[in-house]
């Protein structure tokens, strides 16, 4: 009667079975599943003192305040500042992600040196060496040859450093990065804003100030002028789905109504100095011109113009996509000019004229080196580049800087992170991460008062890491590190006893005329404040151009950026999200977008289904994205949103976290004024 | 008999992994623990006068005070109050010396999870029962349950007893805050919990 192999397995199949009709076999996968989230090797911040520190936003240039809980030490997580005079409480996705990025796998650790393709650690005196001795050698071969420091974030109290500093070095030029927005002296009224006419700025997705444009949302009306169907497009009021390109020509089809129907502001376009020649530029651009120029009917474009200036102050911008860079000077220009027209320059809903925070002395304009876009640099012509902080810049296309350097050149990247510009560095010099140094924010480019915000460090620096500052004193022998310069600016903010300081804490506001010392105003900024200018009195500008020297220019932006090309007939269109495209990202950002968004990314192209089936392409498939600048391969989606004989292409985190849209940015080439947007392009299946 | 011997065993091993699974399982699979100090709520508040407020406090700017650290007990205790052994042993234990008293916390979130009692007490005027019962009315701290596998702890109070009354059984996983914020339609994305 003893039990035998069949019997020992009937006993265990019996058991098995009734075990499964049990809470055990659950209990022990969901037990396991939590003690996964859990284990050994999962990041923990340590236990301890919960405490709230404050701080300045300082990924880009909306300054939001920023509330940050945390551990000892360790931030573990970001939240906007309640009634914040900008921000308003919100943060956007990079921003509550923020504490993440100290803690990347690509953090740069220690400076590194370029061995062919990859990166050997160096001594961080190897790089300065290196730096000073070429600008010796321009110095004494009085070569034209130049330096050159590539900014991410103008404005700031480093880059008056930085060009005071290019001011004494030889051929010294100060560059602003591709879609950073020069330390602007207007700013945007938007809270009384009637109409905001929009050429593809990401409006309602993280333009500006978030948080001030969304709480003004409500007051103001939204055009969109954007060829993709974008969130901003889906969200606004009117939507123009415009051809690739034709940025320029809608403004102009535009003003050409405002003109003729005589819908403009007199007063303000007498005080155009060449008014007279803008108007006839316009009047090359009828509605009908138009029309076949843009896709858009005729009629559409002369209700636009009438909607543009019927509902209040009216404001016309143009976007700079974070994926694909500027919009071109023609452009600019072209849209700049519907401002002139709706007299919303120094009227209160429109742009106001803004101050600065006062500079410390020896900070003159005149000590400085003047602000340049790329485009101005002459080509082959700089030896030595610093590029500070590329995290803020979102993607850049390599060869329009690349095109720039002299032959035997030394590119070096400060950086947080192996991104971006920065994999292309002859040397990568260890930058604080965001949180870890104690740095300036100045007024957000859509904000109409001065604005100086200090973000203090919430992080310690790793030891080896190195400030744009502290690496210019290491080249020069000496000098003010930044911490210091920063405190004779809120020393001159203080002397100056105007405007008031908010602080972050309780959201209390003192005049600073009521602030004792420079040092109680240090401190009440660097433990979470901001100091706020007066607000500026609405002021007519007295006699201004609307098109300068540049009416080549618009002409050419408007008679159509792409050219037909039998060969490439298709429109590659690259675009990207802020805070996603070019630079270190969290991962934990993909939860914060919805499900369709994640699907698509830095792998994916997006075409129309009559275009898919044009070239015998399927959804999911892969296929070669060519034009004559180069080819790269991305996975097709089909969307019928996006427009027939467009190719969308997305610059950002592609569904792996990888970040690398160089392929793609420059098979779009650059063009003459150092613009990146469209390219012509066929498409293959892979 | 022999026909029916394979379907017996095989209902004999089905009764008892049925036994097993049901009945001892639940009392293996967490460990109990009694807290370092027998703390009663209800003395402290009848005699001692004391209100919740006092060691579980919403500071100004929103964290929660949680448990008060040695130095808050310190302030009555620093010499016997009554003469059990208990509050001997613990002022030798811990007053003396000045060192925290290691309470297991019932309700300790992981650190992948942010919990604000502000948001809740404050914002979602939940009373402090809603989750913990009648904690203030316990003359004991029921023992500490930790499940074996998961590490988390069984309740949020402890005694699950006390909570089937509420009809809602608050515990530790992520399913009973997401059944609660369904239940009265509010936010549960992964963002509102995981920063």
């Amino acid at each position: 009667m003893g039990l035998g192999r069949r019997d020992l397995l009937k006993l265990m199949g019996g058991g098995a079975a009734g075990l499964f009709l049990t809470p055990v076999p659950w209990r022990l996968i969901d037990g396991v599943a939590i003690r996964t989230e859990n284990w050994p090797g999962v990041p923990d911040p340590p236990r301890g003192e919960v405490r709230t520190r404050y701080t300045t936003c300082t990924l880009c240039p909306a300054a939001c305040g920023v509330r940050a809980r945390s551990v000892v030490d360790q931030p573990v997580s970001l939240a906007g500042v309640a009634a914040h005079p900008t921000s308003a409480g919100v943060l956007c996705a990079a921003g509550l992600c923020g504490h993440h990025l100290p803690l990347l796998p690509s953090r740069v650790r220690q400076p590194l040196a370029r061995r062919g393709d990859k990166f050997q650690p160096v001594p961080i005196d190897t790089v300065a060496a290196a730096v000073a001795a070429a600008l010796e050698d321009i110095r004494n071969s009085g070569s034209a040859e130049r330096v050159a420091v590539l900014d991410a974030r103008p404005g700031r109290t480093a880059s008056l450093i930085y060009r005071r500093w290019l001011g004494t070095a030889p051929n010294g030029i100060y560059l602003l990065a591709p879609s950073a927005d020069s330390s602007a002296s207007l700013g945007i009224d938007i809270a009384r804003t009637g109409t905001v006419l929009s050429f593809g700025a990401p409006v309602l997705d993280g333009w500006g100030t978030p948080g001030r444009v969304l709480e003004a949302r409500r007051s103001f009306r939204l055009i969109q002028v954007e060829t993709r169907q974008s969130r901003t497009a889906l969200l606004a009021d009117g939507w123009l789905p415009i051809r690739p390109g034709t940025e320029a020509a809608l403004a102009l089809g535009i003003a050409n109504v405002l003109i003729a129907e005589k819908l403009y502001d007199a007063a303000a376009a007498r005080s155009a100095s060449d008014f007279a020649e803008y108007a006839a530029l316009a009047a090359e651009f009828p509605p009908q011109r138009a029309a076949e120029l843009t896709g858009l009917p005729a009629q559409t474009i002369v209700a636009a113009a009438r909607d543009f200036v019927g509902h209040g102050t009216a404001v016309a911008v143009a976007g700079s996509d974070p994926g694909a860079g500027p919009m071109g000077d023609g452009e600019r220009i072209a849209i700049a000019a519907l401002n002139v027209l709706a007299g919303s320059i120094g009227r209160e809903g429109g742009f106001l004229p803004r101050g600065e925070a006062p500079r410390p002395p020896g900070f003159e304009e005149a000590a400085l080196a003047p602000e340049h876009g790329i485009a101005d640099a002459p080509d082959a012509s700089i030896r030595v580049l610093i590029i500070d902080d590329a995290r803020a810049a979102g993607a850049w296309c390599w060869s329009a800087i690349e095109r720039k350097l002299a032959r035997a050149h030394i590119v070096v990247a400060l950086t947080g992170s192996l991104d971006g510009a920065a994999r292309h560095a002859d040397f990568v010099v260890p930058a604080p991460a965001y949180l870890e140094e104690v740095e300036d924010a100045p007024a957000p480019p859509d904000v109409p008062a001065a604005m100086f915000s200090l973000a203090g460090a919430l992080l310690k620096p790793p030891p080896e890491a190195v400030d744009g500052v502290d690496f210019l004193n290491r080249m020069a022998g000496g000098g003010a590190a930044l911490a210091d310069v920063l405190k004779e600016r809120v020393a001159a903010i203080h002397a100056a006893r105007r405007g008031e300081v908010f602080h972050y804490t309780d959201g209390a506001r003192t005049a600073v005329s009521d602030v004792k010392s420079a040092e109680d105003l240090w401190k009440a900024l660097e433990e979470g404040g901001c100091w706020i200018d007066r607000r500026p009195a609405p002021k007519q500008e007295g006699r201004v151009t609307i098109l300068g020297a540049a009416a080549d220019r618009v002409l050419e932006a408007a008679s159509g950026r792409l050219p037909a090309d039998a060969l490439y007939p298709l429109a590659l269109v690259p675009y990207g999200w802020r805070g996603a495209s070019g630079g270190a990202v969290s991962p934990i950002m993909t939860k914060l977008y919805q499900e369709s968004d994640v699907e698509t990314g830095g792998d994916t192209v997006e075409l129309h289904p009559d275009t898919a089936q044009r070239y015998g392409i399927a959804d999911r498939q892969v296929a070669i994205v060519q034009t004559r600048c180069g080819s790269c391969r991305r996975r097709v989606r089909v969307d019928d949103a996006v427009m027939p004989g467009v190719i969308q292409a997305e610059v950002g985190p592609s569904a792996s976290g990888n970040c690398r849209p160089e392929a793609l940015l420059d098979a779009c080439g650059v063009a003459g004024d150092g613009t990146w947007r469209l390219a012509r392009a066929s498409l293959r299946r892979a | 008999m022999k026909n029916y011997r394979g379907s017996i065993l095989f209902l004999a091993g089905f009764a008892v992994a049925l036994a097993a699974g049901w009945i001892a399982f639940p009392k293996a699979e967490y460990e109990r623990q009694n807290q370092p100090v027998q703390f009663s709520h209800k003395v402290h508040r009848d005699k001692g006068g004391m209100k919740c407020e006092d060691c579980h406090a919403i500071r100004d700017d929103g964290t929660f005070s949680g448990i008060p650290a040695v130095d808050k007990c310190a302030g009555c205790h620093a010499s016997p109050m009554g003469a059990t052994d208990e509050e001997k042993r613990m002022i030798k234990r811990y007053i003396e010396p000045n060192r925290e008293i290691p309470w297991l916390v019932y309700a300790r979130q992981p650190e992948n999870v942010r919990f604000s009692h502000a948001f809740h007490v404050k914002l979602a005027k939940l009373a402090c029962e809603r989750c913990h019962q009648a904690h203030g009315d316990s003359d004991a701290l029921p023992a500490f349950e930790r499940d074996r596998v998961s590490g988390y702890s069984r309740d949020i109070l402890g005694d699950p007893a006390l909570l089937a009354a509420s009809g809602h059984h608050p515990g530790m996983e992520m399913d009973d805050c997401i059944r609660c914020h369904q239940v009265r339609g509010v936010q549960d994305s992964c963002l509102a919990c995981h920063k």
